[in-house]
């Protein structure tokens, strides 16, 4: 009867939200009908659960037989193809523009709006997000279009023949459900932030054009000695929150250990950053000062400068913090 | 499937969906769970796949066609349905529309010696 239920939850996965629960509460409640026919008093042996299940197809083309009577603008059998694109697609667009910002020179003087800058850089991409939406919908819209035109049908009839009840996966444990874009987007920051602070550290900071000179400056916010001294326990640390991450990835679900291997990085990652936040050597000071002195700037974008990094660092924190919450709830459950 | 089968498949398939939809109203004039449901059509020779009547019943529903609760029938809850009162007015309409086809039909498919 294990089959069953996997089977049952296997098609729920692919239900609307709204009426997930009673469907699948019908489905399993009409498996153990036949069930109960077939077998006429004695034990289902696996053969027949097998059967069974065969007849009624894989769960993925019988929960879209739930869906495939609604108008739509892409249709079920585009649907998951139409998901990855745009994933993909929206993530390349936060990269791109990521890194065309990072090499922005913001002029650093009296009048200069660094928060309109964060702001309009957030902007971006939003805006972005929205570009790569519509092209990616548009463009599945028009395949849909073309293709119902031509009488072509993207829905698959056919039943995918290598399926079998045997390939169904376990059950999670828990009710907590496999967030893959979280995972990747885990993966890919910790990439990003291995390969800038190892390779790049050198160049974070502050491109500006002095006032009246020709020149761009430029200055750098941390100190690369002491740096060295934390990335040793940043590449430790990032390197196992991959590992994990990849680990959940190909083992599809979370276990006792996993959540509690994450939730420790999490708190690991905290306590790093508020050791960094809170060492004052950490920041160049000495470059901040001369790259002040060159230029005339107030005390506020001075501040601001010095405290730049912290407040960064504190919102990272924050997101943190946020994060581990939902990771002791995690645990909860699983103990529960 | 040749090109030739798979168009057939899909006029079948055309021709069968109507079809299905009256079937199931006619068989809920009493109250039955989806499986009786799937046995009676059986027996009475239609052919239907699990996976195509549950969707089913769940759209006649959100079409207000029919009424549906759980109840606890011997060891495990069951999903009853049974026709609304709208349901009721449109096998009625349907029926009627279903035996003039017929007619129509048997008149083209099966031209009897003397009609036009």
């Amino acid at each position: 009867m294990v089959k069953v239920e996997r089977y049952v939850y296997a098609v729920g996965k692919h239900l609307p939200m709204s009426h997930r629960e009673d469907i699948k509460k019908e489905i399993r409640s009409t498996i153990e009908d036949i069930i109960e026919e077939r077998v006429d008093g004695e034990t289902p042996t696996e053969q027949l659960i097998d059967e069974i299940l065969l007849e009624l197809g894989e769960p993925r083309e019988f929960a879209r037989n739930y869906r495939k009577d609604a108008n739509y603008l892409i249709g079920p059998g585009l649907y998951d193809t139409y998901k990855l694109v745009l994933k993909i697609g929206l993530i390349l667009a936060a990269i791109g523009v990521f890194s065309l910002k990072i090499n922005i020179t913001p002029e650093l003087s009296e009048s200069y709006n660094y928060f309109g800058f964060i702001f309009r850089f957030l902007l971006e991409m939003v805006d972005e997000g929205v570009h790569v939406f519509g092209l990616v919908t548009i463009s599945f819209f028009l395949i849909q279009w073309f293709g119902n035109a031509r009488g072509k049908d993207f829905r698959k009839n056919q039943m995918n023949p290598a399926w079998h009840p045997s390939k169904l996966e376990a059950i999670p444990k828990s009710h907590v459900q496999i967030k893959y874009s979280r995972l990747i987007a885990t993966i890919i920051i910790s990439v990003l932030t291995l390969v800038i602070f190892n390779f790049f550290a050198e160049k974070i900071g502050i491109y500006y054009n002095r006032t009246g000179d020709q020149d761009s400056g430029f200055l750098q916010i941390l100190s690369l000695d002491r740096l060295t001294d934390y990335m040793i326990f940043w590449n430790i640390e990032l390197m196992l929150v991959m590992v994990i991450s990849l680990y959940i990835l190909i083992s599809k679900r979370y276990t006792l250990f996993t959540v509690v291997a994450e939730s420790l990085l999490s708190i690991a990652t905290i306590v790093l950053l508020l050791t960094m936040v809170q060492d004052t050597t950490l920041i160049n000071n000495s470059a901040i000062s001369e790259a002040i002195l060159s230029t005339d700037v107030s005390g506020d974008v001075e501040t601001f400068i010095r405290n730049l990094w912290r407040i960064a660092l504190a919102i990272i924190i924050v997101f943190m913090a946020v994060n581990l919450f939902g990771r002791g709830k995690a645990i909860f459950k699983f103990l529960k | 499937m040749t090109e030739l089968e798979n168009t057939i498949d899909k006029l079948n398939q055309e021709l069968r969906r109507g079809t299905i939809v009256i079937s199931v109203l006619s068989q809920l004039k009493e109250m039955q769970y989806g499986y009786s449901l799937v046995q009676s059509l059986n027996a009475n020779g239609l052919r239907l796949e699990q996976n195509t009547l549950y969707p089913l019943l769940r759209r006649l529903e959100s079409q207000n066609l029919l009424e549906s609760h759980w109840g606890v029938d011997g060891s495990r809850p069951r999903r009853y349905y049974k026709l609304s009162d709208e349901g009721f007015q449109s096998l009625e309409i349907l029926t009627k529309e279903w035996n003039e086809m017929v007619v129509v039909m048997d008149r083209f498919l099966n031209p009897k010696e003397g009609d036009a």
